[in-house]
């Protein structure tokens, strides 16, 4: 059971449909909120809690599909789950690869919808604490001169301070003063720490020079 | 100068005068020989004449003897002149009898210089002088000759002659000439035989006076040769009015021909020269005032034509007929053009000479028209076929040919019932009577299915169009003939695919109902059991109270008696055969229905046109039984347009939404329109205008109009046909 200030929300344009669902997760101790169509949920202001959206599929106006799309476009990481009375298979295909948690087909037994939500949050919450790790990891390498980042990344890489100097025009020695200022302010002490930073910052990986792909010669 | 003087110069100078006038005539016209036989004999008159004279002024017997002697010559040509001309004048005479004559006169002229002095004397002994006409000549004594019988004889066969050309002159009915020329001949010769006779013979004492008995018969002669003069003047001049009536005849002749662009010509076989009227030059280009050749003529004749246009000439001319030709002509600038020449061979006067008389006429223009129309008829995309009204070929296309199977000589001449089934043949007699007694263009055996026979038997569907077409030689058929069996296959396959469509359509709609069906009650359901769960979670964690559930319990009855509706439609729905209720965009059944009766469409050839009012709000209804009633009208209407002309087979449907709360949908044909007695009794059912209906279409559509809450009108259109209008209510929560 998630923590009790995580939000469910319903969409439906069915109001009976809605008061049902207002009870069901009201008995399973959620907190939740009514909407009678998608264009009301997006005028609410984004959720910072771990929270989930019911939504249904076939809706006048912005339908649970269009809504999906518009939520990935805004780049919104809202946990969908999806209810319908006819919903075909393609369709849910395409609300499953576009990363909704399900697709539950109208009637549906409460326990199974409960499950969905309890994964959603499950879902939402590690989205939470990854986001919030990946801004910290983020602010630490913001720390970072241009020229320390540099370095830094060269070092992600695997290369000796010797091969760093050879890459940036400059002496090795330099390169140990930025590579010691760059792993005091990441508050590490090894190369593995760093990547692990570089990860949770979600960041690309650095390329090692002379490993890009167009340059591996051919066997 | 004594009378014997006078007169026989003067006779023998009158004949001389008459020798020169008829020589002149001779002269003038050579082909007038007889003239010339009559000046001949005229001129050895004269010379008798003045022998004769000399005869009877002769001083001694020897003198009398020659002069006697010479007498003889002008009397052969006399003889002689005379036989030629009464063969010449009279053109009648046995030729042996003119030869024998004429044979016995130059014996006795042979025999004459044989003896001495002469043929009428042995000896002349002293010349006796006697007075005649006061005046003493001198007369011969002496002993005759036997032999002068010959010169007599000769002048007896000369009669006879005479009399037998006279006789054959009279049986030919110139009676005047037979008497005249004939008698006096006969009559003067006579006489002249007798008198020298008994003068010779010494049985009446007188001169010989045989010249005046010739120069009456010169006299006749002259008479009747100027009479004949006289005769050819007054021919000649009514040959100068008839000649005149004649041009007058011919200028109207080339009026005529000009004003039937006929070109006139004549060719005269003999002299191989042509004749050309200012047409022919016109027609076939050769230059005014220039003598044409035949050959010229010929080189203009197209050369493939050329031959046969010759020979059918030659051969005209050869059996004296007519013949008749078309040809073309190739003219200098290199146009070709048409001719339709008609020629007679007329025998000339004398029977020897031929002239050929013929007309020639530019028929380009018919022939043009003829192998347009033969273009046409060839380029016809259906078999084309022309029958006289006994039913018989006289054209057909190449289409036709592949169609039967047959050549295009093997089937013209025929009936065309050569062409059908032996099942229809005997009938098709009839109809084709029929037909002729009230020819109009119509396809022939309306309403059955016809067949034609190929060469090998076997048969097809045809369908055959009949147009009279009414010729100068009589009314003629043009029947065009298509090969069916294509499109009766066709139809087939349509036919089929449309059941096909309607089939899936209806399995479309149903799966569509069963969907909307799950939709409908799958919502109240899945909200009784959140709400029947939600109950049970309370109550599980003891926090229900009597007023929450109250609540639970309303909302799931509420519930439930929705789901109880819903199938309670569905019943009665399934009861009626329709009725799910849903909520239904009237522009998309228009568009469905217009998808699927377009096989239809295509059987009527009829167009359908769709006025759509965009943004239409939604309807509450049956969607299958709007589209019925939409269907029913769109059928209707194309079925009222089987007689329309395809151009104006078309149905319009329009959708009207003007915000007043209810959707209008009108179905318009270009059919006939309704009448007021149909209008009335229109939705009334097992009402029927069609054959084949049975009175529900209409009566379907109103019972779903207005159990949809509509209403449904009737009326003409503007423009001819038929308008049906129907109007549904909007969905009320589409108004809210």
């Amino acid at each position: 059971m998630m923590s009790s200030d995580a939000l469910v929300f319903v969409i439906d344009d069915d109001q009976s449909m809605r008061k049902s669902l207002a009870r069901l997760l009201d008995a399973a101790h959620y907190k939740t909120e009514m909407f009678t169509s998608a264009s009301d949920f997006l005028l609410r202001s984004a959720c910072a809690g771990p929270s989930c959206v019911i939504v249904d599929v076939k809706m006048p106006g912005l339908n649970g599909i269009a809504f999906q799309e518009f939520l990935i476009q805004h780049s919104r990481d809202e946990q969908l789950i999806f209810i319908t009375a006819h919903g075909d298979i393609p369709m849910c295909a395409k609300a499953m690869k576009a990363g909704a948690v399900d697709f539950l087909p109208k009637p549906f037994k409460p326990n199974q919808l409960l499950e969905s939500v309890e994964r959603a949050l499950a879902r939402s919450t590690e989205q939470l604490f990854r986001a919030s790790e990946r801004d910290h990891a983020r602010a630490l390498l913001q720390r970072l001169t241009p020229r320390e980042y540099e370095v830094m990344e060269l070092v992600a890489t695997g290369l000796l301070n010797k091969q760093v100097g050879g890459e940036l025009g400059m002496a090795e020695k330099t390169v140990k003063t930025h590579r010691a200022h760059m792993m005091q302010k990441l508050r590490i002490t090894s190369v593995a720490e760093l990547m692990v930073i570089l990860q949770k910052a979600e960041v690309t990986p650095p390329v090692r020079p002379g490993l890009r792909p167009d340059c591996i010669p051919s066997a | 100068m004594s009378w014997v003087t006078v007169i026989w110069w003067m006779s023998a100078g009158a004949c001389l005068t008459l020798a020169f006038l008829q020589f002149v005539v001779w002269w003038r016209n050579r082909a007038a020989q007889a003239n010339l036989a009559f000046s001949i004999l005229a001129v050895a008159v004269a010379a008798f004449a003045a022998l004769e004279l000399a005869l009877m002024q002769a001083e001694t017997p020897e003198q009398l003897g020659t002069v006697a002697r010479w007498i003889h010559v002008p009397a052969w040509v006399i003889v002689a002149s005379l036989v030629a001309f009464v063969r010449l004048y009279l053109g009648a005479g046995r030729r042996w009898l003119a030869w024998t004559v004429i044979g016995a006169r130059t014996l006795s002229l042979i025999l004459n210089f044989v003896f001495s002095p002469n043929i009428n004397y042995r000896q002349i002994t002293p010349l006796r002088h006697i007075s005649f006409l006061g005046e003493s000549v001198s007369i011969p004594t002496g002993v005759p000759n036997p032999w002068m019988l010959v010169a007599q004889s000769s002048l007896l066969l000369l009669v006879i002659f005479v009399i037998d050309a006279a006789i054959s002159v009279w049986r030919r009915g110139d009676r005047r000439r037979a008497v005249m020329v004939g008698g006096s001949i006969v009559f003067f010769a006579v006489t002249a035989s007798a008198q020298s006779l008994a003068v010779t013979w010494q049985i009446i004492s007188m001169p010989l006076t045989v010249s005046l008995f010739f120069q009456g018969l010169v006299a006749v002669v002259a008479w009747e040769l100027s009479y004949d003069v006289v005769r050819a003047a007054s021919l000649a001049r009514r040959l100068q009015a008839s000649e005149a009536g004649l041009r007058e005849f011919e200028e109207r002749v080339t009026l005529a021909a000009d004003a039937a662009r006929l070109g006139v010509w004549e060719f005269d076989t003999d002299t191989s020269r042509l004749w050309v009227s200012d047409k022919v030059r016109e027609l076939f280009q050769f230059p005014r005032e220039i003598e044409i050749s035949y050959h010229e003529f010929q080189q203009r004749v197209h050369p493939d034509d050329r031959v046969a246009r010759d020979q059918v000439a030659q051969n005209a001319i050869q059996n004296q007929t007519d013949y008749e030709i078309e040809y073309r002509v190739v003219l200098p600038d290199g146009k070709v053009r048409w001719m339709a020449g008609r020629g007679r061979c007329l025998p000339a006067g004398d029977g020897k000479s031929t002239r050929l008389l013929g007309v020639t006429m530019d028929i380009t223009k018919r022939k043009q028209a003829e192998e347009l129309f033969e273009l046409a008829t060839e380029a016809s995309p259906s078999g084309t076929l022309l029958a006289d009204d006994q039913g018989r070929i006289v054209l057909v296309n190449a289409h036709v040919e592949e169609l039967f199977g047959y050549r295009r000589d093997e089937l013209i001449g025929k009936t065309v019932e050569f062409l059908l089934p032996e099942r229809f043949g005997a009938s098709h007699g009839i109809d084709r009577s029929n037909f002729f007694g009230a020819p109009e263009a119509r396809a022939m055996g309306e309403g059955r299915e016809l067949f034609g026979r190929r060469k090998d038997g076997s048969e097809f569907p045809v369908e055959i169009g009949l147009n009279p077409i009414q010729t100068p030689h009589g009314l003629v058929v043009l029947a065009s003939i298509v090969d069916i069996s294509e499109r009766l296959a066709a139809e087939e396959v349509a036919r089929r695919s449309r059941q096909q469509v309607e089939l899936l359509s209806r399995v479309s709609l149903l799966g569509e109902m069963t969907a909307s069906l799950a939709h409908e009650l799958n919502q109240p359901l899945a909200a009784i059991v959140n709400n029947a769960t939600a109950a049970t979670q309370y109550l599980e964690q003891g926090r229900l109270d009597a007023e929450q559930l109250r609540e639970i319990l309303a909302d799931v009855v509420e519930d439930a008696r929705r789901a109880r509706d819903i199938m309670a439609n569905v019943r009665s729905a399934i009861k009626k055969g329709a009725a799910i209720r849903g909520r239904i965009n009237l522009n998309d059944v228009v568009k469905a229905i217009t998808h699927m009766i377009q096989p239809d469409a295509i059987a009527h050839v009829c167009k359908i046109r769709t006025f759509l009012a965009p943004q239409l709000p939604l309807i509450e209804g049956d969607p299958i039984q709007i589209q019925q009633a939409v269907t029913n009208l769109v059928r209707n209407a194309l079925d009222a347009m089987r007689d329309a002309p395809a151009s104006r087979r078309i149905v319009e449907i329009a959708t009207h939404y003007n915000g007043d709360g209810a959707i209008g949908v009108a179905v318009r044909d270009f059919g006939a329109g309704i009448s007021e007695i149909t209008r009335q009794r229109l939705f009334e059912q097992f009402f029927t205008t069609k054959e084949d209906g049975l009175g529900m279409g209409l009566a379907i559509v109103r019972s779903i109009v207005e159990a949809h809450g509509g209403t449904i009108t009737a009326d003409n259109a503007e423009g001819g046909g038929a308008r049906f209008y129907f109007r549904l209510p909007v969905t009320a929560e589409v108004l809210a």
